[in-house]
């Protein structure tokens, strides 16, 4: 209040006392003489057929329903199978599974119930005896006599536990390689360790 | 027709896998062969492919892991055989995976190479919409809508999230009403 008083006495401007209300009387009497008030009632000037709206609505309906295609389910395929096709197909299955193929391969047993070290054994005498898978697969390579002269144990432990070889095609090669080469194993067979070290050193043996 | 649980039981026991095989070659020759059918279309090529898929789980019987249903394994075997002869065949006539003109043209010659199809139009019209998807909205819409399996059975067979699944199939239904509509 203080610092009001003493800004009110420093003013030296004085104006009438009812300056400001004829101010705001004179203004508001201008407003109201220029304002122009929207009537509520003014329609729009645009006008349609009197049938128009149900035509369309049933032109929109006959649309819709007419264009999208829903997909309903329980369509069945068309396929058939000829008579006796799946009797036949029995037969022919089990023809080259059960009826011909011996459970597990000779080399699957060696395998699968051997140390890394052992299965390297049985595909140094696979590849002694074939001589081309792994040097196939080893991009090192070049010459097969040379290069698995030079191939140790070890490389082929590493190179074994390095690789995702589909068990199934591999011991099919490799059996396939057995058999060529005349070592002939009987599949139910049990094979040891030691007459699986004893088969490699016939196969060198041999080759040399 | 032997319950997959029994079967599951038999495959513990490697000496009783081949009683396993042969309850799974009579359980399931059926299914699979219209999976096949469905994505090769001719029946000699469905022969072809389902002796090779039974050999490979004969094979494979020890790889199963009883953590999957066995049927969803089955089927995945299956799956990859088809497509794999697919591929292998449009490899050799650069053909686009997506593209199915030989199989289209099986279809519409009715008694020609792809025989043994009925003669219900809305069918063939179906398997023909299928055939102009890619490979792989066909491949889910042919198990969702043919085979009625659960997306989660889907995603074990085919190795694709849920998510993934259910976008193909929406877009795979979509095309094909529309390819319907336009027909």
């Amino acid at each position: 209040m203080k610092k009001d008083q003493k800004h009110t006495e420093k003013t030296p401007f004085k104006g009438d006392s009812d300056y400001f209300k004829q101010l705001e009387e004179s203004i508001l009497s201008k407003v109201e003489r220029g304002a122009t008030h929207l009537s509520l009632d003014v329609d729009h000037p645009f006008k349609a057929d009197s049938k128009y709206f149900a035509q369309f609505e049933k032109r929109i309906l006959d649309k819709t329903e007419r264009s999208v295609f829903h997909l309903p389910l329980g369509i069945e395929h068309p396929f058939q199978a000829p008579e006796g096709y799946f009797q036949q197909l029995e037969n022919s299955v089990l023809g080259q599974t059960l009826q011909n193929k011996p459970s597990q391969s000779v080399f699957t047993k060696i395998w699968r119930n051997s140390t890394t070290y052992v299965r390297a054994a049985a595909v140094v005498l696979a590849i002694g005896a074939a001589g081309y898978f792994f040097l196939n697969s080893n991009n090192t390579a070049t010459n097969s006599e040379i290069a698995f002269a030079d191939f140790e144990t070890e490389t082929l432990v590493s190179y074994l536990e390095n690789q995702e070889l589909d068990m199934v095609d591999f011991a099919s090669i490799v059996d396939d390689s057995f058999e060529a080469n005349g070592l002939n194993i009987d599949p139910l067979d049990e094979i040891s360790e030691d007459e699986l070290l004893q088969l490699i050193d016939l196969q060198y043996a041999n080759d040399i | 027709m032997a319950e997959e649980k029994d079967i599951i039981q038999l495959l513990e026991d490697e000496e009783k896998h081949p009683e396993a095989f042969r309850l799974i070659l009579s359980t399931y020759k059926e299914r699979l062969y219209f999976l096949i059918r469905k994505i090769v279309i001719d029946h000699d090529d469905t022969d072809d492919v389902l002796q090779e898929a039974f050999v490979k789980i004969w094979k494979n019987l020890d790889k199963f892991r009883g953590d999957s249903n066995l049927y969803t394994w089955l089927y995945r075997i299956a799956t990859n055989e088809a497509l794999t002869f697919l591929r292998r065949r449009k490899s050799q006539n650069n053909i686009s995976m997506d593209e199915n003109p030989e199989l289209l043209r099986m279809l519409d010659s009715g008694g020609g190479k792809a025989q043994h199809i009925s003669g219900d139009d809305i069918a063939i019209a179906l398997q023909k919409a299928v055939l102009q998807l890619p490979e792989k909205q066909r491949l889910v819409f042919n198990l969702k809508y043919f085979e009625h399996l659960t997306y989660e059975e889907i995603a074990e067979i085919t190795d694709t999230s849920i998510g993934g699944l259910k976008a193909n199939y929406h877009a795979a239904k979509k095309k094909i009403e529309e390819i319907i509509e336009l027909d």
